[in-house]
Order: C-alpha cells, then sequence, then structure tokens
C-alpha cells in the first residue's frame, strides 16, 4: 500500500463480478480528496514464459487454457501467430470457420458480462442489496430477462460447442488452419438459433436505452475522460473482428494512426510494469506513459469505426455515435455496455451471413508447412479488445520467446481513471458507503475485465474495502 | 428407464478431479444409450434443459467421500452467491425451477473418492477404484428406475 504523510488510502479488496482477483485502493489526501486510485491484480501465472520451450503446434491448445470466458480468442490469436510462423496462406473455409468460432466467442462473453454480471446493477439499482444484486436476485425479478440472457449465452457456447467439440478450451483452430469442416447438421444446430438470438439481443439493447434514461445522474461519472482508442478495422474502416489493421484514434475522433499490420504492435504499444500490480500497463509508445492511455475492447471499437457491415448493427452504430456530441467520440465507459450490445447485434447478424457463404461447408479447411519464420504475430479482437500473441521460435519450431497483450491490460489506464473519477465523486472521504462501493465496482465492470487472461487469476471473491489515514490507520473497513 | 444424461464435472489435468469426467465417459462407454456431457465447473445455462432427461447424474470427485456416494438431489439455493465458479447440482436445479424449466424425473449426485489434486498426476487407486464402483452403483441405479418406471 502506498501511502505518504499527506495520504489517506482506501481499499476495495477484492473487486466483485468481475472474472478473477483485484482490489482497489483510494489514495486520498489531507483534506479528503481523491488524489490517486489504483486497480491491484494480485495474481499471476505466467504463461508466457513456461510456454518457452514448447512447440509452436502446441501453442492454440495451450493458450486456450489461459481463460475460462475466451479461450477462442486466444485460440485463434495463437494460431493466427502459427500461420505467420509457417509464412502460410490457411484455406478460404478455415478462416471463415475461425471467424464463426470468434463471433460465438463474442456472444458468450458479452450476453455473460450483459445479462449476468452488469444486468443486476441495471435493473435492481447500484443501492440494491448485494446480497439479492445478482444474477438469481434478478429470477425473482425478471424470470424472462434471465432467461433469455442464459439462452444468448447457450448459443454463443453451442457455436463453440460445435465447431471446437467443447465448450472452453478447445485445441481446434490450429497453425495453418482448423481441425474440423462443419456438418450440415452442424450447419443447422447453429442456424435454428438465429432467430431467437437476434429477438434476445434487440431486447437487450432497448433495455440498455431505459438504463441510460434511469441513471442519468450518475452515468456521467462513469470513466467520462478523453482517451485514445485502438482496434482493428476492415480495409474499408469497417468494424473488424479477426483480420483487418490496426487504427488509433483520439478522444476527439482525430485518427492517430491507421493502416497498422498488427505484426508491427510492439513498434506502437509498450508495456510498462508497475511494482504494485501483476497487471501491466501497456500505453501508445509514441505519446508515452502516463498521457499515452488507451482503451480497448467494445467501446474503442465503435468508435474507430466508419461503419458495420451489417444493417441492423450499422443503423444502431449511428444512433451510438450521436452520444458523441461535439467530440465526435464516446468517451463514457458507461457506454461500454451499449457497444457491447450492438455488437451482440452484429455477430448475430454475422453468424448469419457466413452461413449462407457458400464456402463454409468446404473441406479443405488446412494447410501445412514446416518453420518459416522465427517470429509471428497472431492478432484478432477478443470480446474485451483487440488481443496479441507474439512467438519468437528456433527454426525447429521450439518457442523461445512469447508474449502476449492482452485487452484487459490495455485497459488498465483507464480503468484506474474511471475509479479515481467515481471516487472523486461518491467519496465523502470518512465513510465507505454501500453506494460508494457498487458504484466504483459497477465503473470497473463497464470494462469487463478478465484478469484471468491478463494476469492469469482466477477463483472466488468476496468485497474488502478499507480506509486509511495518512498515519497509516485505519479510518473505517468494510467486508463483503 | 427413459432417457438419462450423465454430467461428468472436473479438471483433467488435476489428478482425481478427473474422477467424475472419467467415470462419466466409462458410464457412456458401457450405456452407449446415456447422453454425456463433461464440463469444468456447472454454470447456470447448464439449467435449461435438464428436464429433457428422466435421469440426471452430476458426478464429481468428492475429497470427503471415503466411497461412492450416490444420493437424490433437488433444488436448493442454500449457500448460493453469485460465483459462477462454485454451482452446486442443487443450485442448478433450482435455478431450472424458478426458471419454469420442467425438472427431471429424478436427479442424482455422485460423489467419487479422491484425494490427490496435483498438476499432471493420473488418477490415484483411490479414485480409480471408486469410478469402478460408481458404474456398478449406477447400473444398480438404472436397474432399480426401470423397475419403478
Amino acid at each position: 500500500m502506498d501511502k505518504t504523510n499527506d495520504t489517506r488510502t482506501i481499499v476495495i479488496d477484492p473487486v466483485t463480478r468481475i472474472e478473477g482477483h483485484a482490489k482497489i485502493t483510494i489514495q486520498l489526501d489531507e483534506n479528503g480528496n481523491v488524489v490517486d486510485a489504483r486497480f491491484h491484480v494480485n495474481e499471476f501465472r505466467g504463461f508466457e514464459k513456461f510456454c518457452e520451450g514448447r512447440l509452436v503446434w502446441e501453442m492454440p491448445g495451450l493458450t486456450s487454457r489461459i481463460c475460462g470466458i475466451c479461450p477462442a480468442s486466444h485460440l485463434i490469436a495463437s494460431a493466427k501467430a502459427g500461420d505467420a510462423i509457417l509464412a502460410i496462406q490457411i484455406p478460404e473455409t478455415a478462416e471463415l470457420l475461425r471467424r464463426l468460432l470468434t463471433l460465438g466467442q463474442w456472444i458468450q462473453s458479452h450476453a455473460l458480462s450483459f445479462f449476468h454480471l452488469s444486468s443486476p446493477d441495471f435493473l435492481l439499482g447500484f443501492d440494491a442489496d448485494p446480497a439479492t444484486r445478482n444474477l438469481f436476485g434478478l429470477l425473482a425479478n425478471n424470470k424472462e430477462f434471465v432467461r433469455k440472457g442464459i439462452r444468448l449465452r447457450k448459443f454463443g457456447q453451442e457455436i463453440i460447442a460445435t465447431l471446437g467439440g467443447r465448450r472452453i478450451h478447445t485445441p481446434w483452430a490450429v497453425a495453418g488452419g482448423v481441425r474440423d469442416p462443419l456438418s450440415d447438421d452442424e450447419h443447422r444446430s447453429i442456424a435454428v438459433w438465429l432467430p431467437e438470438a437476434k429477438a434476445t439481443v434487440l431486447e437487450a439493447m432497448s433495455t440498455i436505452k431505459r438504463v441510460h434514461d434511469k441513471f442519468q445522474r450518475d452515468i456521467p461519472n462513469f470513466g467520462n475522460f478523453r482517451s485514445m482508442y485502438v482496434g482493428l478495422v476492415g480495409e474499408e474502416g469497417e468494424l473488424e473482428y479477426y483480420g483487418g489493421s490496426i487504427r488509433v484514434k483520439d478522444g476527439m475522433g482525430n485518427t492517430i494512426a491507421h493502416r497498422i499490420d498488427p505484426s508491427d504492435y510492439a513498434k506502437y504499444f509498450e508495456e510498462k510494469a508497475e511494482d504494485w500490480t501483476y497487471l501491466k500497463v501497456p500505453y501508445y509508445k509514441q505519446i508515452g506513459h502516463p498521457e499515452g492511455m488507451y482503451r480497448v475492447g467494445p467501446l474503442a471499437r465503435l468508435n474507430i469505426c466508419d461503419r458495420i457491415g451489417t444493417p441492423l448493427a450499422e443503423a444502431e452504430r449511428r444512433v451510438f455515435r450521436d452520444l458523441a456530441g461535439e467530440s465526435d467520440t464516446v468517451n463514457n465507459a458507461f457506454y461500454y455496455h451499449y457497444a457491447r450490445t450492438i455488437e451482440m447485434l452484429f455477430a448475430v447478424e454475422e453468424v448469419e451471413r457466413l452461413l449462407a457463404h457458400p464456402k463454409i461447408q468446404g473441406t479443405h479447411i488446412r494447410a501445412r508447412a514446416m518453420i518459416n519464420s522465427l517470429t509471428g504475430v497472431g492478432a484478432c479482437e477478443a470480446p474485451r479488445g483487440v488481443l496479441f500473441h507474439h512467438y519468437q521460435v528456433d527454426e525447429n519450431g521450439v518457442l523461445q520467446k512469447v508474449n502476449m497483450l492482452i485487452a484487459t491490460a490495455q485497459n488498465n489506464m483507464a480503468m484506474n481513471r474511471t475509479v479515481q473519477q467515481l471516487a472523486a465523486r461518491y467519496l465523502d472521504g470518512k465513510k465507505v458507503t454501500e453506494g460508494v462501493l457498487n458504484r466504483i465496482e459497477a465503473g470497473i465492470r463497464c470494462y469487463d475485465p478478465c484478469l484471468s487472461c491478463s494476469t492469469h487469476a482466477s477463483g472466488h471473491m468476496a468485497m474488502h474495502v478499507q480506509l486509511v489515514a495518512s498515519d497509516g490507520s485505519v479510518l473505517d473497513e468494510r467486508r463483503r | 428407464m427413459g432417457s438419462t444424461l450423465v454430467i461428468g464435472i472436473g479438471n483433467e489435468l488435476r489428478g482425481d478431479d478427473a474422477a467424475g469426467i472419467v467415470a462419466a465417459r466409462r458410464l457412456a462407454e458401457v450405456q452407449p444409450e446415456v447422453r454425456l456431457l463433461t464440463v469444468h465447473q456447472l454454470t447456470a445455462d447448464m439449467a435449461i434443459g435438464l428436464g429433457d432427461h428422466d435421469i440426471v447424474l452430476f458426478v464429481d470427485a468428492d475429497i470427503d467421500a471415503t466411497e461412492v456416494d450416490c444420493r437424490p438431489v433437488g433444488p436448493s439455493f442454500d449457500r448460493i452467491t453469485y460465483d459462477p465458479h462454485h454451482l452446486t447440482p442443487g443450485h442448478l436445479l433450482a435455478i431450472a425451477q424458478a426458471l419454469g424449466e420442467p425438472p427431471p424425473r429424478y436427479a442424482f449426485e455422485v460423489g467419487l473418492p479422491a484425494c490427490s489434486f496435483e498438476h499432471g498426476d493420473p488418477l490415484s487407486q483411490v479414485a480409480a477404484s471408486g469410478v469402478e464402483s460408481m458404474l456398478r452403483r449406477v447400473a444398480d441405479l438404472f436397474e432399480s428406475a426401470s423397475a419403478r418406471a
């Protein structure tokens, strides 16, 4: 814990309803004003290190184990890094199927975030009893809403299970393509979900719009600041999730950089290590730390793209952009939720488009080659933002070095800033109230952080909040 | 006997934690009509569709069990918190009930003895014996359910 002679510190430990372990400290000066906030991640798993010495062909299966929520994204980024090391062009059907898997990942992860993790705040209110402010509390309040959310997530999982043979940790994608094609029965089993999934997403969208009205006094404090935004866009600036190039925009909507080849990511993004967290602090290298703070994920993707390639989602993107006002960029983190629903709509429409593609059931699904390059970068848009896997191998394909730039880490500075903004608005400097804690946690949840991915934690959390005076004494403390 | 779903729960990388999955797979081999599902943990979405089956077996390693423990399980919100990593079979049945889902006719929680959970280890002798014992217990169970049907 960081203390100085003229500060006090509030600790929230751990933070609940996110994926992983974390705590928050809020540092106050002697007048009770918030001077800093830190989102500490206390767990370490070290995939980057222990993957060294393994074969590049093993990496998709290994790295899909990083996370139980977004294993398919790691699988795809890893397989793409493998493609680069083999210097191989994968068959068209393989790319279509990898895209389908990625969309399944988006749907299941976004549905989890929206319906399971965040909707209790939306529908029951930030000040509702934490014992019932959860999915099961919602069951008593709105059974059908919960059912639809559960089924939407199940749809995403069914896509993954249908393609990959299991819902999580599938090793189905490989360097050079994928293992299995899509059969007629499997095609039908996915397609049959589409009308229900689309209806559920549209209901989620109308729900979040009502939430915007309900919480119009709170929303301006939820991570409402200018930052840069980073993600992939397609050739024509459209929303992209599998290929494309990197675009960087600032908080006014100006394009800072574009058409960056993802394999050049390290030229543009630096990862800073801090002694108070295992979650690295990436920043935009040309601007430096901390001014180079940027955000990734649904809010970023909708801010950087020029359009969405499916009709309903594109129509909604235009409505979303109206929130930007003069800055031409939506800078409020609360609108991550709205962006998430738009992306779910896009994903459902895009699944429909892919299933109608004449080559989606092709049987040429894998190309083979030996090691042709000693380095390879794979990138894709994971649910929480752009994900990079960067491998260096020897001539036999044995990993010499591994670097993974994870979405949650890229949002690290913005999450800290969001906590600071919320604390400054709601803390009275002496008491840690439920309302303050709830709003700070909800602020973090906007980003849907996945600490299992980014540092690699897992498990159960309760909440511990501590208010510490400048002399180190505990002024107030609460546990949940 | 009607349709049966067997859900093997566990982590195959953690020694005896794989016992539920190994047992469920063995059961599906000897009883091919059984529908098999293997998972690391129970999740809320699994509540939907449980009632499509007459019998649902939740098979998991149990560090406190000294022998195979096969007991009926019903809906229970007991000690539920919102923790997606710690749903029990009772929680899952309770979620199904709250959603208005039809329940399975019979639901059983099967605990298998387990003592070692080290990374990369195979099943211990204790767990391996439990798997064999479980197959006999479940065969008896099916026989009994058929007689009652």
